[in-house]
């Protein structure tokens, strides 16, 4: 073939009898969008969310700055104009998010997965919290080839970001679970499949997270971090037992948790599509659209209250037009979804030699099935890796000693179902072989981690970076490890966000940053208390900020406390509480001074970064520097203020959490306000009022990408006066709180650099 | 195939190199920093928790240069990603080439204790990374071949070489190529000009 022919060849065109003709017209119609784009036919908006719908996501530096440890300097891509989205270069590459419904990948959609992997991204397949492989560094122009083959294998990115229905979770060892009433795979897929490109489902404010869960005492669907939520259910009557779901709404993480609420006791399993219709037709309706930062389906449940909520979706639901799609897959559903595998396997059985790690292995990686004779085998992943070369050996040994079936897990791993108790040391062998053969699943090692600042826009210190130097050192350890230390959970988020899901973590931590003499350091806020357990049961509360680099020595202090100290808690959520969070806080409090730049150098850099990003910050002016110690003592007051809201809060004095956490807040606010009023009113009307014309109004306060949502924190809450406070009114004003003082450490920290900025520049 | 755009270059290191994070990591910031090699740089990727892994990777627009520490066989590989030049695929696999020799020749200044002996330009492989445009065929092996010799001719001139086919089936098409002796990245780089 000549070049020119060959320049002919497209995917398009090799795939055309491979692809959906549906799916094929809406990946067309995405091409087109992007050429109009790169004619300047397309607002910029409008492209942004539409790629977003198709799982297009931006990446770090797409701003085209990068700070490269010495200065801001500008990425000189080629188009240099052309963007992809408010200040996201066009050149920049990108993620590509990849929508698994209940974590469900057979072989050969892992094979397609390692070669887009291969061609496209950077050869690294990543696992998400949400059971989404994600591939980074692609470029935008490869997209549309790249859903094509994921089309032509059955799967779609559609809805995979943006504000859509985001991928449906289930627990992945639905099925083959011993402790589930049945398996949900098929609801999940079911619900899937209905809300994927629903009309209904298409004008959020923002994202909506469905999940299904077995049942209700483990954490594997997590539910009660979700919008709408499905827990297993059975009822009998005289005419027989009937499946259904608890439901659950209004749950999530994001900067303030919020527990899910009981929706319904038992909803019939043919009335949970249309629950669904009707629950997002009422989200669609009413839920904020312009603040994004209160957009979620949580604060509508919050704003109109639980009864009502259901009354607005029963009124819904009554008018729905009758859709068939709502109930004729119900009967095949409580059809066994995945067969036991039909006949032997053939040669199996026990292997000579499969070294000495293989007890340990077998201990931590191996679940008995319900199913009599079988095991579920979980690949642990590190920090959710795996390259294209392991994921296609991982497809054949899925295929050799799986019957085919992996799904992938919120925490971030692979498992292989239907595994042969006689085949576990033969699959345990190919594994090996693979590098895939890591202990430790499930155990304070297997670390759940969002991207953070390794390729997130939005995080603020190196989750992946600490959680690497954290399983390294609890894997070395692993042998002197105490039992109850070994099933602790740990989870890290880059940033408040809760992408690394620290709020249901035993130990959770997410990233912050603190000026110290003018320069910026890394830090971690450490969050207890949190259950995993439980569909994430309960969330934990910040205790405070640690230096990053002392993170490690956290988790050791906090260790050996729970071991040597536990007295009679069952739990380390249980002992957190009964030692209380002042304590907690005592024991590592010495830990967060941060050293000099000349004690400590590593303290100014991050995990696996050695960029000291801080240096060019040194030199602030010393007019600058009274001013600086005063705001610092302010912020140190306000910390202090809401570490005592959440002891009140431990206490249950709502009231006086509530009231404790507004002061925090004044304080914090009053901190700034000093800044540039170096006597400022003690007063909360004027310090609010002061606040606003200075720090909001002139959006001196807004966040890049938060905006002024923080800020709200404080007017809302002010705004309330005084009243009584439930429990879970004050836990989120707590929240709030934290988040507020955490922003004005950040806006403190821009306003001295920049100060430094025109001080160096005069 | 002789379409491709999307070429990658593996040279291997010396058997036994490790490419520690600790001493690499600040290395590539370093040549993001002064631009030390060629391209539009952007970030360093670090997967040196994978085992067998890509390692550590330097991200540029146009390609990706990673320092892989595998267990099989440490290297260089820069791996073309944006198109290259117009031009025959002989000269497009030139520029590959050169991308990758550059990076180890800055590599041998910056941080090779070795004088020059880490890559030694012996043995390298060509790895076509389009299924599309060069599945892992009989015909795909038979076009690329004569382009790599005559890259081989070039590089090597009288010094015989042997090229040699890799993956197939579902790996990518790939050619390896090996040499008696060693040549400095810098002697490769100035015959390839």
């Amino acid at each position: 073939m000549d070049v020119a022919a060959e320049k002919k060849l497209k995917w398009k065109d090799a795939l055309a009898d491979r692809l959906d003709a549906g799916l094929a017209d809406e990946i067309d119609a995405f091409e087109t969008q992007l050429e109009l784009r790169q004619q300047d036919k397309l607002d910029e908006k409008v492209f942004a969310e539409t790629r977003l719908r198709r799982g297009v996501y931006g990446q770090r530096y797409d701003n085209g700055q990068r700070h490269d440890g010495v200065a801001v300097r500008a990425i000189e891509f080629p188009s240099s104009s052309l963007t992809k989205g408010p200040d996201t270069a066009w050149d920049a590459p990108g993620m590509q998010r990849i929508k698994i419904p209940f974590g469900g990948v057979t072989p050969e959609q892992l094979e397609v997965l390692a070669d887009l992997a291969e061609e496209y991204s950077d050869g690294i397949l990543h696992v998400t919290t949400r059971q989404d492989f994600q591939l980074h560094f692609i470029h935008i122009e490869d997209t549309p080839d790249l859903m094509r083959r994921l089309g032509a294998v059955g799967i779609t990115s559609r809805e995979a970001c943006g504000n859509t229905v985001r991928n449906v979770t289930a627990c992945p060892i639905a099925g083959v679970c011993r402790d589930e009433i049945f398996d949900v795979t098929p609801y999940s897929l079911a619900m899937a499949d209905f809300l994927l490109g629903h009309p209904d489902a298409q004008d959020f404010g923002r994202k909506f997270k469905v999940a299904f869960s077995g049942c209700a005492g483990k954490a594997c669907a997590l539910v009660n971090m979700h919008d709408l939520g499905f827990i297993a259910r059975e009822r009998s009557d005289e005419n027989g037992t009937r499946r259904g779901f608890e439901a659950w709404v209004g749950g999530g993480l994001g900067t303030i948790p919020y527990d899910a609420k009981l929706f319904e006791e038992f909803v019939p399993v043919e009335e949970i599509l249309p629950l669904a219709q009707a629950i997002v037709r009422v989200f669609a309706r009413l839920g904020e659209k312009r603040n994004r930062a209160r957009a979620r389906i949580k604060f509508l449940i919050a704003k109109l209250g639980l009864e009502e909520f259901k009354r607005l979706v029963e009124e819904e639901r009554a008018v729905l037009r009758e859709d068939e799609g709502w109930s004729n897959w119900v009967d095949g559903a409580t059809a066994e979804f995945e067969s036991e595998p039909a006949g032997p396997r053939g040669e199996v059985g026990a292997v000579a030699d499969v070294g000495a790690e293989y007890g340990r292995w077998a201990r931590d990686n191996v679940q008995v099935q319900r199913q009599q004779g079988y095991s579920v085998a979980t690949v642990m992943l590190p920090l959710g890796d795996m390259t294209s070369r392991q994921a296609r050996q991982l497809a054949d040994l899925g295929s050799e000693y799986a019957n085919g079936r992996l799904r992938t897990t919120v925490e971030q791993n692979v498992v292989l179902r239907w595994v042969r108790d006689g085949d576990l040391p033969a699959l345990y062998l190919g594994l090996v072989a693979a590098g895939l053969a890591m202990a430790g699943a499930g155990t304070i090692s297997d670390i759940t981690v969002c991207p953070g600042t390794d390729t997130c826009k939005l995080g603020i210190a190196s989750s992946r970076g600490l959680t690497a130097e954290l399983s390294r050192r609890l894997r070395e350890a692993d042998d002197k490890l105490d039992e109850s230390i070994r099933g602790l959970h740990i989870k890290v988020s880059g940033c408040f966000n809760s992408c690394g899901q620290h709020h249901i973590a035993d130990i959770g931590f997410y990233g912050v940053s603190r000026k110290v003499a003018g320069t910026t350091v890394p830090h971690f806020q450490v969050v207890l208390g949190g259950q995993w357990e439980s569909n994430g049961g309960s969330y934990g509360l910040a205790v405070g900020a640690v230096p990053s680099r002392a993170i490690p020595s956290v988790v050791e202090r906090l260790s050996d406390a729970y071991v040597t100290e536990r007295g009679d808690a069952r739990t380390f959520n249980e002992f957190i509480e009964s030692i209380g969070k002042k304590k907690a806080r005592a024991l590592l409090e010495d830990l967060m001074p941060v050293p000099t730049y000349e004690d400590g150098p590593e303290f100014y850099s991050d995990w696996g970064d050695p960029r000291e990003f801080t240096m060019s910050d040194l030199g602030v002016g010393e007019c600058a520097g009274e001013v600086v110690a005063k705001t610092d003592f302010d912020l140190a007051e306000a910390e202090r203020q809401v570490f005592d809201a959440q002891v009140l809060l431990d206490d249950k004095d709502f009231d006086g959490a509530d009231q404790t956490a507004l002061q925090s807040m004044l304080e914090a606010a009053k901190g700034l306000v000093r800044l540039e009023n170096p006597d400022p009113a003690e007063d909360p009307d004027s310090i609010v009022s002061e606040f606003r014309s200075r720090f909001y109004d002139t959006e001196l306060f807004f966040d890049r990408f938060a905006g002024g949502k923080f800020a709200q924190y404080l007017f809302h809450r002010y705004e309330q006066g005084s009243g009584d406070s439930s429990g879970e009114q004050a836990r989120r004003v707590v929240e709030e709180a934290r988040l507020f003082i955490e922003a004005a450490h950040a806006c403190h920290g821009r306003m001295l650099e920049k100060k430094a900025a025109e001080s160096q520049a005069s | 195939m002789q379409a491709l755009q999307k070429i990658a270059i593996k040279l291997y290191a010396r058997a036994g190199t490790e490419f520690a994070p600790a001493e690499l990591i600040p290395l590539l910031h370093g040549w993001i920093q002064k631009r030390s090699v060629e391209g539009t740089l952007i970030d360093v990727a670090d997967y040196s928790h994978v085992p067998d892994g890509p390692g550590l990777m330097l991200i540029a627009y146009e390609g990706v240069y990673s320092f892989e520490a595998g267990s099989g066989a440490p290297g260089l590989v820069y791996s073309n990603r944006r198109g290259l030049e117009d031009g025959d695929l002989g000269s497009r696999v030139k520029s590959s080439m050169r991308l990758a020799l550059a990076a180890c020749e800055q590599y041998g200044r910056d941080a090779d204790a070795s004088d020059g002996g880490v890559f030694p330009g012996s043995s390298w492989e060509l790895i076509s990374n389009d299924r599309l445009l060069a599945p892992a065929t009989d015909l795909t092996y038979d076009e690329l071949e004569p382009v790599v010799s005559k890259v081989c001719e070039e590089l090597y001139g009288e010094t015989k070489f042997r090229v040699a086919r890799l993956g197939g089936g579902r790996e990518r098409a790939a050619l390896r190529v090996d040499v008696d002796e060693p040549f400095s990245p810098s002697q490769l780089l100035e015959r390839l000009a």
